[in-house]
């Protein structure tokens, strides 16, 4: 961190050239993550297989997990990797699209939520339904060609209380950050190192 | 859970309130089936943000290349397909040569199902791979990404996604580090990450930025709009719609604009008639 | 084949969406079937992905000689496997402690610039920008008024009541005035997934039906 930090200050440099290979070993460091991650996943269903005495419904999504997962692997090795047409194809229309319809959901859920919580009950539910109304109506573009009004009023909101509210939260989460690294620096942040 | 066909309530104002989220979501289905099957071509505004991004697309310098990262994923093809293919179609109708990378994992399938869409259309005939446009596949790393990026990237990146050697792709001799590039598009599925985009392409590189953004996002972009790093914003389906009108480049933004409509009226009664449920049951609460 | 496939395609559309759709009407085995291939499917992805990525980068370099140096980072992430090893797991934190010094390196050299004084800069000239009328004006004092406010709000060493709870108060309606914009864009980010799933369903009703 240091290392990095003090590259910023001083003028371009031998520092450049360290900060730029770190960065390109942390992007390195970082892909090993996703191999670790995946790893975890299989020795986790795999260890439910094998430690069972009976086969139970439970085990079945393990059975599935295992198939689906040597399925995609099986696939991009035989077929070129994964940039290749074969794996995405099968990526695309089946992974994307599973993906994409867990949103589907969302789409039921939240306006649920806002028909149950977007009640006035209070000056804060008050500004929030106020605000979150218009910019859904302004959302739709065909609504606010209609009602230029709208338009108008949520220009404003994004450009003034809203703007008030995010450039406070965005100072305020600076200085938390650097007070962070600081606890870091010193030692005293041992969430991570212990 | 909850069962749908149970609805809460002994009056008809507490019941108008005890919906379940199925049927509210079956009014949406309704009131986004309707233009789907005969399309109402409702008309669409724009937002100043959004021409500053058309325009900074457009007047990006000819002698240097756009680098276009992007964060959106394959899971979020529905949402990011229309700003997506509208942008790219927009980059090539003004013959702006870009390189695109992800930060997400399926970024790279989401970048070669638009590609693939793109490449039908009238804009991109004559567009040749390697000299028009670069796609390089993903980085791991966030924040550090960008700088390794910017720095030099032959070696944030040796081979291209499709694992052509950089050398062999001819665009790749006009860049070699953030000096060599004239604009910056950065999207992302979430509403924060303009903040990363900003601390190192602006500050570290000062390197203007169109921040295309999922809706809502512009709450936060509009911090550092206009001169503090971000010069445009394209605002999730609404940007590309908008889009898609300023570039003349229409594709499926319309009909999703009239879906979004009617949907969101419907959203927007359900929110008033839950507010007259409480205010009706709060009024008989506190007169019985 | 490619005939087949453009009939079969909109109705595996239908069936994979409405396999994940299913769980708003009710919690059912299907809908639990689609979300153990998605995370399947995610975790194959992330590693076949990240294996081209690693191999050219890391190894490939030290296998040809063209930088040796790549060794480096190549055994600290090797560092990450000791987590599977209960007594060795102490070595993963060293890969883990590694990138988080480089991430808060990178994040916290501008972070000063971008955040700090570029917002209170902006808001700042906001007061010169906004003179020129009286609604301007009154914008931009709302706008220093709510930053300050907000600021103060995230401050916890003070007890927020009083004349300073007020202004905390203060603050929090602008917060919230910025909450509701973004709850309004994840919907109509949604939306636009629930547009899909309806045009899926037509467009494999409209290859037997012409609606």
């Amino acid at each position: 961190m240091l290392l990095v930090l003090l590259e910023y200050i001083l003028p371009p440099g031998p520092l450049t050239t360290v900060k730029t290979e770190l960065t390109l070993w942390l992007t390195l460091i970082g892909s090993f993550t996703f191999f670790i991650a995946g790893t975890t996943l299989v020795l986790k269903y795999s260890r439910d297989l094998i430690r069972t005495k009976k086969l139970s419904s439970v085990h079945f999504y393990a059975i599935e997990f295992l198939i689906v997962f040597f399925s995609y692997v099986g696939v991009s090795f035989l077929t070129g990797g994964p940039s290749g047409k074969t794996y995405t194809s099968l990526y695309t229309n089946l992974q994307g699209q599973l993906t994409q319809a867990g949103w589907v959901i969302m789409a039921f859920l939240e306006p649920w939520a806002a028909y149950k919580a977007f009640q006035l009950r209070s000056v804060e539910a008050l500004i929030l339904a106020i605000t979150g109304f218009t910019y859904l109506l302004f959302s739709a573009p065909s609504i606010s060609a209609a009602f230029p009004i709208i338009g108008t009023f949520a220009n404003w909101i994004i450009n003034v209380p809203s703007l008030a509210g995010t450039r406070g939260a965005t100072i305020a989460l600076a200085v938390g950050t650097i007070l962070l690294a600081l606890r870091m620096l010193t030692a005293r942040e041992r969430g991570l190192t212990d | 859970m909850l069962n749908p066909w149970e609805v809460k309530g002994k009056t008809f104002l507490e019941k108008l309130g005890g919906l379940h989220w199925f049927w509210i979501g079956i009014i949406l289905c309704v009131m986004v089936l309707i233009p789907t099957l005969r399309p109402l071509g409702l008309p669409i505004s724009t937002t100043q943000w959004t021409v500053d991004a058309y325009n900074a697309i457009k007047n990006a310098p000819n002698d240097k290349v756009i680098i276009w990262e992007d964060q959106w994923n394959l899971g979020a093809t529905a949402a990011a397909e229309a700003a997506h293919t509208a942008v790219m179609r927009i980059l090539f109708a003004n013959n702006k040569p870009f390189i695109m990378y992800g930060e997400a994992l399926d970024t790279p399938q989401l970048q070669q199902y638009i590609t693939a869409k793109v490449l039908k259309t009238a804009e991109a005939q004559g567009k040749v791979y390697g000299v028009d446009w670069i796609q390089l596949g993903f980085i791991a790393g966030g924040e550090a990404a960008i700088v390794s990026v910017a720095e030099d990237i032959r070696d944030a990146f040796k081979t291209d996604y499709f694992g052509t050697p950089l050398d062999q792709l001819p665009l790749m001799a006009k860049i070699k580090n953030y000096k060599d590039v004239g604009l910056v598009i950065t999207s992302f599925g979430s509403t924060t990450w303009i903040e990363s985009s900003v601390r190192q392409w602006y500050i570290k590189y000062n390197l203007p930025i169109v921040s295309y953004t999922m809706t809502g996002g512009a709450t936060v972009s509009v911090a550092y709009y206009p001169n503090k790093g971000v010069v445009g914003i394209i605002e999730g389906g609404r940007g590309g719609a908008e889009l898609e009108f300023l570039g003349k480049v229409f594709g499926i933004a319309q009909s999703q604009t009239d879906a979004k409509t009617l949907s969101f009226i419907a959203v927007a009664v359900m929110i008033i008639v839950g507010n007259i449920s409480y205010f009706g049951t709060r009024g008989k609460k506190n007169n019985g | 084949m490619a005939d087949i496939w453009t009939y079969l395609q909109p109705w595996w559309l239908v069936i994979v969406w409405t396999a994940i759709v299913s769980w708003v009407y009710k919690d059912n085995r299907i809908f639990r079937i689609a979300t153990v291939a998605m995370v399947a499917g995610g975790s194959a992805n992330g590693i076949l992905v990240n294996l081209d990525s690693y191999w050219n980068k890391g190894l490939l370099p030290i296998i040809n000689g063209s930088k040796l140096l790549m060794i480096v980072p190549v055994i600290i992430s090797i560092m990450l496997v000791a987590v599977f090893f209960s007594r060795y797991s102490w070595l993963a934190k060293i890969p883990t402690l590694t990138m988080m010094g480089i991430s808060m390196g990178v994040m916290l050299s501008s972070v000063i610039g971008a955040q700090i004084l570029g917002q209170i800069d902006s808001t700042m000239t906001v007061i010169s920008k906004g003179a020129g009328d009286a609604f301007g004006i009154i914008n931009a004092l709302l706008i220093v008024t709510g930053v300050v406010g907000s600021v103060l709000y995230f401050t916890y060493s003070k007890e927020q009541k009083g004349i300073y709870g007020m202004f905390t108060k203060y603050g929090r309606y602008f917060l919230l005035a910025s909450l509701g914009p973004t709850w309004a864009g994840e919907l109509s980010y949604h939306m636009d997934f629930l547009i899909q799933y309806i045009q899926n369903i037509v467009a494999a009703l409209r290859l037997f039906i012409p609606i």
